[in-house]
């Protein structure tokens, strides 16, 4: 039963998501919360240099900061809420603390070096999830879910018409858009 | 008086069926191809075939919480969000558990969709025919009661529930999973293809078939073909995936003979002890909780095992305390569920230039091999199959672990995944005793119907068959070349398989079942149960197949009776 194989491989991919309340606890100790509208154009910056433009449209054209603030406030349990917005202000003190400014007045380059660092931090904890990998989960589903992510940076086909069960590809080939 | 009259008679029915679902709807459509004025009773809402299918074509952008998870699913759906088919574009097709609260003396996940067509339209569509080593199974081990039937006997109904249903699959020449009606098969995969002969080299008596499903590959009864699109649980447009209101409900329509009566929710049945027979059932309208009765000469009580098991329970009188022809005292009990909780994941590392097209609604299937066709197991009694598939996803749903981010990072994020196999076990289920259901009085719902108890578990054969099945998993995978293998038990409790069986079980000795091998109560010869609830064993195979098939039967057979007053 294939079908039930198909939704557990989405419960994985949704289980970070599920699971992440545990990862979180002993997270990063963060400010009070508070979250949008001024944190937006840092989820933005910080969205937008995970998935750049290239020859698709990236992050920020394809609305997934909008898509984050929503997921965090819908999905996410009261707790990790707050974990999540305080960790995204401690991230871009850490920025300041490194650059001398916010993320969004950085350049590409500092940024990439600023990511740089934040990707090999470890936590002492290795149950836990790093809020770099928070962001990317939820930057690489609100992206790839988006028209422009589901169907310009992938390959949509809403209506297949039939089943190739083999067929050559190509190194450079896209992916079929997950449709669940 | 006049107008009393008239009323009882707008409430008189040749046959009552209880139920859309998939039973429900097959008896639904025999009834009125055969001629009999029948009032389909629904407790859910009205739900159209296709004209209410409004997320089935949404794309993935168009979902409003883009397949997340809400704190508002978690609260109000606690139970139903475990459900593999419960997402962004089903969530209507759920019951609310805080409207629909049950009680659990231990964990049961009871899976519910409250609407026409009942859980037709979110089932998995996987469709095996049982065999003796099956029918025979409680007799040659002593767990549980013989079933009065045998494959001979439903060999017919199999074909002819399958002729009409239309299901894709190939004739494999397995005994333990006879062959049927097929339409043309879904062609497996090149990883799939290579686990399969890879299994043929290390283990020869261990068959690995393409799934069989209640999809149309071609178009078959005016309905298909699949699209591929693999949103079966969304209602499907094209009417390729098996669901009451795509076929039977409509077929039955088209007879002018239904009556479908929707927000129905029955109380009881009416037993008249003079009589010595049912007479009709109480409604209670679900919107302004009025109870109506409605009469018939036949009922089908196709409820749903639980709901099913419910509604007689709830049916007590004089002459049946203890519930609608439970005489003997077994009803509420050997609840049985499949057992879902052996998983295995594996990669494979080759075929990195191979791909495929579509998304099919099926993958492969290893019938049962075990303590049959000369294997002996000590440990434990009866087997298990074994469901799975080997796909590559798209790369970007486990990006969050890779190392990087920018250019590079989208572009391999955009690729294919890698090359993913998952296996399931579906092990059978021993009938218990003590695994049982029961109402509780003092708690009842909105509707003023006592809530129902679970009291069920998971007990040592299942345990033991788990072991066996983790073991052997892991074993087939490795000895495949598959990289990166694992086996776990996802420890989850009765009633996430969605094959709840038992509680009304089928028998040859009133005094230790419910009903006989035509589904007819032993006791109360014009009331049958053809559902979930009549199940003396649970087999391996998923069994709404078998429900079709039972439900065509009996009907035929309570026409006939029918016909020659004997109802």
């Amino acid at each position: 039963m294939t079908r039930r194989d198909a939704f557990q491989r989405i419960a994985l991919l949704l289980g970070g998501i599920a699971l992440a309340p545990e990862l979180l606890a002993n997270a990063l100790s963060a400010p009070a919360p508070f979250c949008p509208p001024d944190r937006k154009r840092l989820l933005e910056e910080m969205a937008e240099t995970i998935i750049p433009t290239t020859d698709t449209p990236g992050a920020k054209d394809a609305g997934v900061a909008d898509f984050i603030a929503r997921a965090v406030e819908f999905c996410f349990p009261k707790a990790r809420q707050e974990r999540f917005w305080g960790e995204l202000n401690s991230t871009d003190d850490a920025c300041f603390k490194k650059t001398g400014k916010s993320f969004v007045d950085c350049s590409a380059e500092e940024r990439i070096a600023f990511f740089t660092e934040l990707q090999s931090r470890k936590r002492s904890d290795k149950n836990e999830q790093p809020f770099f990998n928070t962001l990317k989960m939820l930057v690489l589903h609100g992206y790839f879910t988006s028209e422009i992510g589901a169907s310009q940076a992938l390959n949509y086909d809403p209506v297949p018409g039939g089943w190739t069960a083999d067929m050559k590809i190509e190194p450079d080939t896209k992916a079929w858009t997950p449709v669940f | 008086m006049y107008t009393n009259t008239t009323s009882v008679k707008k409430r008189t029915f040749d046959a009552i069926v209880i139920g859309s679902g998939i039973s429900g709807g097959w008896a639904a459509k025999e009834f009125t191809e055969k001629g009999l004025k029948t009032l389909v009773l629904e407790r859910g809402r009205k739900l159209e075939h296709i004209a209410d299918y409004h997320t089935a074509m949404k794309a993935p952008w168009e979902l409003e919480n883009r397949n997340m998870h809400t704190n508002d699913d978690k609260a109000h759906y606690p139970i139903q969000t475990k459900c593999y088919a419960f997402n962004d574009g089903t969530r209507h097709l759920f019951v609310r558990d805080s409207d629909h609260p049950y009680q659990e003396t231990k964990s049961f996940d009871w899976i519910r969709g409250y609407h026409v067509g009942g859980k037709s339209l979110m089932w998995a569509r996987q469709t095996y025919r049982w065999s003796d080593f099956d029918f025979e199974a409680n007799s040659r081990d002593g767990h549980g009661t013989d079933w009065p039937i045998r494959y001979a006997d439903i060999a017919p109904w199999y074909s002819y529930v399958e002729k009409y249903a239309g299901i894709n699959g190939n004739r494999d020449g397995l005994p333990q999973i006879p062959d049927g009606e097929f339409l043309p098969p879904i062609e497996l995969t090149v990883v799939e293809k290579h686990f399969q002969s890879e299994m043929k080299k290390f283990f020869p008596g261990i068959p690995v078939v393409q799934g069989r499903s209640a999809n149309l590959t071609v178009r078959h009864n005016d309905r298909g073909p699949c699209q591929f699109r693999h949103l079966c649980h969304r209602g499907c447009p094209f009417s390729a995936a098996f669901a009451s209101q795509a076929t039977t409900l409509a077929a039955a329509a088209l007879t002018k003979k239904m009556t479908l009566r929707t927000d129905s929710i029955v109380h009881s049945i009416i037993y008249d002890e003079k009589k010595g027979r049912a007479t009709g059932v109480r409604v209670i309208d679900a919107n302004t909780k009025a109870m109506t009765e409605y009469y018939a000469k036949v009922i089908f009580v196709n409820a749903g095992t639980i709901n099913t098991t419910t509604i007689l329970l709830n049916s007590d009188s004089a002459r049946f305390p203890k519930g609608l022809g439970n005489d003997s005292g077994v009803l509420g009990h050997y609840l049985m569920d499949h057992c879902y909780r052996g998983r295995a994941y594996a990669s494979f590392d080759g075929f990195q230039d191979h791909y495929h097209k579509g998304r099919r609604p099926t993958g492969f299937y290893i019938p049962r091999f075990r303590n049959i066709l000369g294997d002996k197991q000590d440990k434990f009694v009866r087997g298990y199959a074994i469901g799975g598939s080997a796909e590559r996803g798209a790369a970007w749903t486990s990006g969050a672990y890779k190392e990087g981010f920018g250019a590079d990072f989208k572009a391999a994020m955009t690729r294919p995944g890698n090359w993913d196999l998952g296996l399931h076990m579906q092990g059978e289920c021993l009938p218990h005793f003590d695994n049982k259901l029961t109402l509780d009085k003092a708690k009842t719902d909105a509707w003023g119907m006592p809530t129902v108890n679970f009291d069920c578990q998971w007990r040592d054969n299942e345990e033991a068959m788990l072991k066996d099945g983790l073991a052997m998993m892991q074993e087939m995978l490795e000895k495949a070349g598959f990289k990166n293998v694992g086996a776990y038990d996802n420890h989850e409790p009765p009633g996430r398989g969605i094959h709840e069986m038992g509680t009304a079980r089928m028998g040859k000795d009133p005094k230790t079942s419910m009903v006989n091998g035509n589904n007819q109560l032993h006791a109360v010869a014009n009331v049958f149960v053809t559902d979930g609830a009549c199940m003396a064993s649970t087999g391996t195979q998923n069994p709404s197949l078998t429900y079709m098939a039972l439900t065509a039967r009996a009907v035929d057979f309570a026409v006939k009776a029918l016909k020659k007053k004997e109802l």
